[in-house]
């Protein structure tokens, strides 16, 4: 297992290598932020001074490699826009997102798996039918619109909770509960099919013959036999949740990564949305990696190539 | 005469399904006794699977177990509550399954499978479950116990793995094990060896076995006694003596006709004809009337009386007396 694992860390760096050169054409080609850096009066002298200073005039493979040397001395850029160092302005919001996505993500795994669990149990009976229901709709229907209609609710109407903004406990219950129905309910119907097909294995009846109680059964020698999947899914939701809750971010003014990127984008902030872009990248390839371990310590058995 | 171990009376097994209740299993009845090997026997889809876990109470839904006594060791557990049937599941009874590769839990060692029996029937700690454990293992002739029960089950082969599942299943020294087909899935030295363990361990322990087979071949070598089961009826009961002796009822006769080879290896009978009529599509009549040589039309629209013959039991209507009367077969 720890060989696997050494051989898992080792092949972050060539995806990083990639990620790096991704992130950096997508931005080359966005296209030319001077225009945006200089007032609106700027003539064609002062933009070619800009472009030179900022090294935009060299051709693109020496662009790149300037931009790796610069982030390996953990220099990501200035952006203009908030005339501060990237990497610590995505450092600043990252706690943030951490939270949002941290709290969305447990309530997510608790929602999912109790939820999955139960309709499995009780399967095409009316609760089944209503969980199912939950799930269906809680893909179909678009996060900002949950987030609005969240916001008309218990904002506006019972005003129970702020609009938005940050500081105060209050002001997570609405983000987070936007983000919890929404990947809530790609998880319960994972949940809920895995544990079906898991109580149909010859391990249950097993399980079963030997006089086990029902819980014993269900928890025990079904739920860990459901686990890989659910743990894949997780993994896949938390990227999506901390650089991807951008809408949700937005909508409640959350200042998170997703907040940060959508800004930057906007304001063709590129040295911002390269540095954000980063770090939800880096944080998958951890969640990645913290999954991978997680099936090592489940199944044993697996085997690793 | 033995003591009766169990009695299933008129058991049966139905499924609500889509096109209405599809009856599985109908009419079973059979007694074992105490120390017995008694073999139900029957080609695949005629209800012997059901007939077990309907014993163990392990039907599932949507399956519905009706039985006028499943009398176990004095005991009617025909309706006894879940929580009743667990105590004596793995205790008093237990079971062991056709598919040795599939019935241990992947992600459990093998020690940590078995000791669950000891922990929960008999309140073992932890120490003294393992000690049983592996007693349990040698017991069965595992020749490295503290090796395996440390393992993963798919360290091991599947002789093994059936192994392991049959000292789980004797843990309890239960005084009835359902065997379901326990050495279908193994090949034929492993099988030899597997059976050879059971007829060891029933004469050790002393424990009544309900051995599930399709092949007449095992059922010579394990069986005092048998029962053929076609279409989820119970056709033919009878001493495994005379069974191959004389079988009575057509069905059995085609098994045994179409098992036996002659010195040169040539079938003196073909398989019998036809198949099982699935539980959705029920024939009227004798359920076998479609492929039964002696078939008359009256079998076609009554179903045959079940006739007792010499401590014998055969469901056909050629045993009938007025049918004899007619100049029918005789006894
Ligand atoms: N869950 C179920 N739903 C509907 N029919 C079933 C179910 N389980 C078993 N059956 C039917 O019951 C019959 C008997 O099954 P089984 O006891 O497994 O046969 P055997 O063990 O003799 O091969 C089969 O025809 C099968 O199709
Ligand atoms: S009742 Fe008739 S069809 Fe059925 S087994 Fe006897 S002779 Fe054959
Ligand atoms: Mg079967």
């Amino acid at each position: 297992m720890g060989r696997y694992l050494l051989k898992r860390v080792v092949q972050i760096i060539p995806v990083l290598l990639i990620l790096t050169l991704i992130i950096f054409c997508l931005v080359y080609v966005a296209g030319d932020p001077v225009a945006l850096m200089l007032p609106p009066e700027a003539g064609e002298q002062a933009k070619a001074a800009l472009r030179e200073a900022l090294g935009l005039d060299k051709p693109f493979y020496e662009q790149f490699f300037i931009y790796i040397g610069n982030l390996l001395r953990g220099d990501f850029g200035t952006s203009y826009q908030y005339n501060q160092d990237a990497l610590s302005l995505v450092l600043e919001r990252m706690p943030y997102s951490l939270q949002l996505a941290g709290v969305s993500l447990a309530c997510s795994v608790v929602v999912g798996i109790v939820l999955g669990v139960a309709a499995a149990h009780f399967r095409n009976s009316p609760f089944d039918l209503l969980v199912n229901g939950f799930a269906a709709l809680g893909q179909a229907l678009p996060g900002f619109w949950v987030a609005i209609m969240l916001i008309l609710l218990f904002a506006v109407k019972l005003q129970l909770l702020p609009v938005s903004g940050s500081g105060t406990w209050q002001n997570l219950v609405l983000p987070a509960a936007t983000l919890t129905l929404v990947t809530s309910a790609k998880i319960i119907p994972l949940v809920r099919s895995n544990m079906i097909e898991v109580m149909q294995q010859d391990y249950i009846r097993t399980a079963r013959s030997k006089g086990l109680r029902g819980s014993t059964v269900v928890f025990k020698h079904a739920f860990k036999n459901t686990l890989v999947p659910v743990i894949t899914i997780i993994a896949m939701q938390l990227p999506t949740l901390i650089g991807g809750a951008l809408i949700t971010e937005t909508i409640f003014a959350w200042p998170g990564l997703g907040m940060l990127i959508y800004r930057g984008v906007a304001n063709l902030d590129m040295t911002v949305v390269q540095a954000g872009v980063m770090a939800v990248a880096l944080i998958t390839i951890v969640a990645n990696l913290i999954s991978d371990i997680a099936y090592c310590i489940i199944d044993p058995t697996i085997k690793y190539q | 005469m033995k003591q009766t171990l169990l009695k299933v009376e008129n058991l049966e097994v139905k499924f609500k399904t889509l096109e209405g209740m599809q009856t599985a299993v109908q009419g079973v009845s059979f007694d074992v006794a105490q120390g017995e090997v008694f073999c139900l026997v029957g080609e695949s889809g005629c209800g012997k699977s059901l007939t077990s876990l309907s014993i163990m109470g392990l039907v599932e839904k949507p399956g519905i177990v009706e039985a006028d006594a499943i009398v176990l060791d004095g005991q009617d557990i025909s309706h006894l509550k879940e929580e009743k049937l667990r105590e004596l599941r793995g205790n008093k009874m237990s079971m062991i399954f056709q598919e040795p590769l599939t019935s241990l839990n992947p992600l459990f060692t093998v020690g940590n499978q078995m000791d669950e029996v000891f922990r929960l029937h008999q309140k073992a700690n932890r120490a003294k479950a393992k000690q049983m454990s592996v007693e349990m293992l040698r017991f069965v002739g595992i020749p490295d116990p503290e090796d395996v029960y440390k393992r993963y089950p798919a360290a091991l082969s599947g002789g093994m793995r059936q192994r392991v599942m049959i000292a789980m299943a004797l843990s309890c020294r239960p005084k009835l094990l359902i065997a379901d087909e326990p050495t279908t899935a193994l090949d034929v030295t492993i099988q030899k060896q597997i059976l050879k363990l059971m007829k060891d361990l029933r004469r050790e322990l002393g424990t009544s076995i309900i051995f599930i087979t399709h092949d007449l071949g095992v059922v010579a070598e394990m069986a005092d006694r048998v029962a053929v089961m076609y279409a989820g009826q119970i056709v033919e009961q009878a001493s495994v003596y005379d069974l191959f002796q004389k079988p009575l009822h057509p069905y059995t006769e085609g098994l045994i006709n179409s098992t036996i080879r002659l010195g040169d290896g040539r079938r003196r009978l073909p398989t019998i004809a036809g198949t099982v009529p699935p539980i959705s599509k029920m024939v009227s009549g004798c359920r076998f009337h479609p492929r039964c040589p002696y078939a008359t039309p009256a079998c076609r629209e009554n179903a045959p009386p079940v006739i007792e013959i010499q401590g014998r039991m055969v469901r056909c209507i050629r045993y009938a007396k007025e049918h004899k009367q007619e100049g029918g077969v005789h006894v």
